[in-house]
C-alpha cells in the first residue's frame, strides 16, 4: 500500500475510547507509522497545532469539529494549511464518509490517493465499530428479553400455580394468538401486576 | 458522475428533514413541528438536532438533510463558496435577529467594573482594553476568547470589540472557536476569558456561575440578520410546492413565537431534551429579553434582545448583503455582490401571506 512510502502523522479525535484504538489499529495495520489519539479537550486546537499532523480523523459528530473548521481558517498561523474535508467536490465520496461518521481534515500537498485510502480506512473501521455495537446492543436486548420472559413464567407459575413448562406454553400460545412477540406478552403480564398487584 | 444526489430524500411525499443546533433562535423551526404546524400545512417535518455547524453543513452539502436554520454567513459562503465548498442555497425565510451575548469570566468582568463598566456598548472598547491589559499583566498567556464558529456574526462582533479596543488580533488577544457545550468548562478552567454565543449559552454559563453577561449583541444596533432557514437550491426548485408549504408553516409558526402570550409555553417546548435540553427558566430570559447578567442579580430588560417572528422578522433583507459578507471574514476578491445576495429570496413571504389557519385561532 503507498501509505508505507513515507512518514505521515495522522491524528484521531474521537471521545469514544473503543472506536478511536479499533481505528489507531487498523491504521497501523495499513501502514501509516504515526497515529496520535488526541482526547477532546478545550485546548484542543493548542494540541493539534504542536502536534502538526498531516490527517485529522474526527467524529463527524464531535462538537469539536468547529474548532476543526477554524484551522482551517486560520490556516497561515499554521505552519503547513490545512485543506477542508476530503479533496471537496466529490459528493458521493463525501456522503459515503458523512453516512460512516467520519469526517477528516488534512494538510495540504497530501496526494489524495493517500488521504482517500486514509479515509477509506476509517469507513471501513468506523462501520465496523458500528455493526459491533448494533451486535452488541442486540445482544443485551436478547439477555433483557429472557429476563423478562423468566420473571413473567415465575409469575404465571405463582398465581395460576402451574408447571414452567406449561407456563412457558401459555405466554406462548397467548404470543401467537395476539400476532405478538413472546417478550412483548411477557412485558405486559408485568406491566399488569404492577399496577394491579 | 452527475451532481444528481444520490439522496434518500423524501420531499415528494412531503417529508422534509431539516436540520437544526440547539438554540433559541430556532424555535420558530421548532414551534412549527412541536404545535403541528407543519402537518396542517401538509408537509411532515423531521428535526435533525446537530452537535456542529460543521456537521450541519456537511449535510447539507450532501443531501443527508434538506434544509437547515443556520448562521447567515455560514449559509453564504456557501452559496458563493467562499472558504466553503460550493453549494448554491436559497433562504426564503429568516429566522431570527440578534439575540447573542458577550459572555466574560468573572476576574475579566470585575476589571472591567474596576474601570466603571455598567453596561453600555458604547463604554465597553476602552473599558474592555483597560481591563484586558490589566488581566494579561499577570500572565504570559494572551487574553483568549472564544466564538462559536469562524463564518459567524459572533466572529465579527468579537473582532470588532478587540480593534475598538485598539488591541491586536493574535498578539494581545486570541479568538480561538470553541463548540458552546464546552464554552461553560472553559471559561470555569480559565481556558478562555470570555466568549459570544447565541442564547442560552450566555444565560448558562451565568447560572452555573461561571461569568457575566458583558452586553448583548443588540446594543451594538439591533436588527441584524442571524440566523436563515435554508435549502439547497435545486431541491427546493423539485418540489418547491412541499418546501413553501414548510415555510408557511415556520412563518406562522414564527408569529406565534413572537407573541409574549406564548412566551412560558415555548420556553417549556425548547427546553425538551429533544430540542435544546436547557432549564425552560433559563430559555424564558431569552424569549424575553430579561436577562440576568449576574448570578443573583435582579434581571436586566435589554431592548430588542432577540427577534423570532412577524413578517419584519421573516422576510429576508438583502440590504443585510454586506454586513453578511463582512461576517464572512476574508472573502475572495472576484466576489459578486449580486449571487450572494440571490440566495435572499425576498419574495415568498409576502407570496405567502401566510394567514393563521382557522383551527388555530
Amino acid at each position: 500500500m503507498e501509505l508505507t512510502s513515507a512518514v505521515i502523522l495522522v491524528a484521531i479525535v474521537d471521545a469514544n475510547h473503543i472506536r478511536a484504538a479499533i481505528l489507531e489499529e487498523g491504521l497501523c495495520a495499513a501502514g501509516v507509522k504515526r497515529v496520535e489519539i488526541i482526547p477532546e479537550t478545550p485546548d484542543l486546537l493548542r494540541r493539534l497545532i504542536d502536534l502538526s499532523p498531516d490527517v485529522v480523523i474526527i467524529d463527524l459528530e464531535s462538537p469539536s469539529r468547529d474548532t476543526l473548521e477554524q484551522m482551517c481558517a486560520v490556516s497561515k498561523a499554521l505552519q503547513r494549511p490545512v485543506a477542508m474535508f476530503v479533496d471537496g467536490g466529490d459528493e458521493s465520496a463525501m456522503r459515503k464518509a458523512i453516512e460512516a461518521g467520519v469526517s477528516a481534515y488534512v494538510a495540504d500537498g497530501l496526494s489524495s490517493q493517500r488521504v482517500k485510502a486514509i479515509v477509506d480506512e476509517a469507513i471501513l473501521r468506523f462501520d465496523a465499530f458500528a455493526r459491533m455495537q448494533k451486535e452488541l446492543d442486540e445482544a443485551r436486548n436478547q439477555l433483557a428479553q429472557r429476563k423478562i420472559i423468566e420473571r413473567a413464567k415465575g409469575l404465571l407459575m405463582k398465581r395460576k400455580n402451574i408447571s414452567e413448562e406449561s407456563a412457558y406454553a401459555l405466554l406462548r400460545e397467548t404470543a401467537m394468538k395476539n400476532n405478538r412477540r413472546i417478550s412483548d406478552i411477557a412485558q405486559a403480564l408485568l406491566v399488569a401486576e404492577e399496577l394491579m398487584p | 458522475m452527475t451532481s444528481a444526489p444520490t439522496t434518500a430524500s423524501k420531499v415528494a411525499d412531503g417529508k422534509i428533514k431539516i436540520g437544526f443546533i440547539p438554540l433559541t433562535d430556532a424555535a420558530a423551526l421548532i414551534a412549527a413541528v412541536a404545535l403541528g404546524l407543519d402537518i396542517r400545512h401538509g408537509v411532515c417535518v423531521e428535526l435533525s438536532r446537530e452537535n456542529s455547524w460543521a456537521s450541519l453543513r456537511d449535510k447539507l452539502l450532501t443531501g443527508v438533510i434538506d434544509g437547515a436554520h443556520i448562521l447567515a454567513p455560514l449559509a453564504m459562503a456557501m452559496h458563493v463558496g467562499a472558504g466553503q465548498i460550493r453549494k448554491p442555497l436559497i433562504a426564503p425565510v429568516r429566522l431570527s435577529l440578534d439575540g447573542n451575548t458577550i459572555v466574560f469570566s468573572r476576574p475579566l468582568q470585575a476589571a472591567l467594573e474596576a474601570q466603571g463598566y455598567t453596561g453600555g456598548a458604547n463604554e465597553l472598547p476602552l473599558k474592555f482594553a483597560a481591563a484586558a491589559s490589566q488581566i494579561a499583566a499577570g500572565r504570559s498567556e494572551p487574553l483568549t476568547l472564544a466564538t462559536v464558529f469562524t463564518q459567524s456574526s459572533h466572529h465579527a462582533l468579537m473582532r470588532k470589540l478587540v480593534h475598538a479596543a485598539g488591541l491586536q488580533e493574535d498578539e494581545n488577544v486570541r479568538l480561538i472557536v470553541l463548540p458552546p457545550s464546552l464554552m461553560v468548562e472553559a471559561l470555569e478552567n480559565g481556558v478562555i476569558d470570555g466568549f459570544c454565543a447565541g442564547a442560552p449559552w450566555g444565560s448558562l454559563a451565568v447560572e452555573r456561575q461561571a461569568g457575566c453577561i458583558a452586553a448583548a449583541s443588540s446594543q451594538f444596533g439591533s436588527g441584524k440578520t442571524e440566523k436563515l432557514l435554508v435549502f439547497p437550491r435545486e431541491r427546493f426548485q423539485q418540489n418547491s410546492e412541499k418546501f413553501e408549504a414548510l415555510c408557511a408553516a415556520v412563518i406562522e409558526a414564527g408569529r406565534w413565537c413572537a407573541d409574549p402570550d406564548h412566551f412560558n409555553e415555548l420556553a417549556g417546548i425548547l427546553s425538551k431534551p429533544g430540542f435544546l435540553g436547557v432549564d425552560a427558566k433559563l430559555i424564558l430570559r431569552s424569549l424575553s429579553g430579561r436577562l440576568v447578567r449576574k448570578a443573583g442579580e435582579q434581571a436586566e430588560f435589554v431592548p430588542h434582545f432577540i427577534g423570532l417572528g412577524g413578517n419584519s422578522v421573516a422576510r429576508p433583507d438583502r440590504g443585510h448583503t454586506q454586513q453578511i459578507i463582512s461576517e464572512m471574514g476574508a472573502a475572495p476578491a472576484d466576489f459578486d455582490m449580486h449571487a450572494a445576495a440571490d440566495m435572499l429570496d425576498v419574495s415568498l413571504v409576502d407570496r405567502l401571506a401566510v394567514q393563521p389557519l382557522p383551527e388555530s385561532q
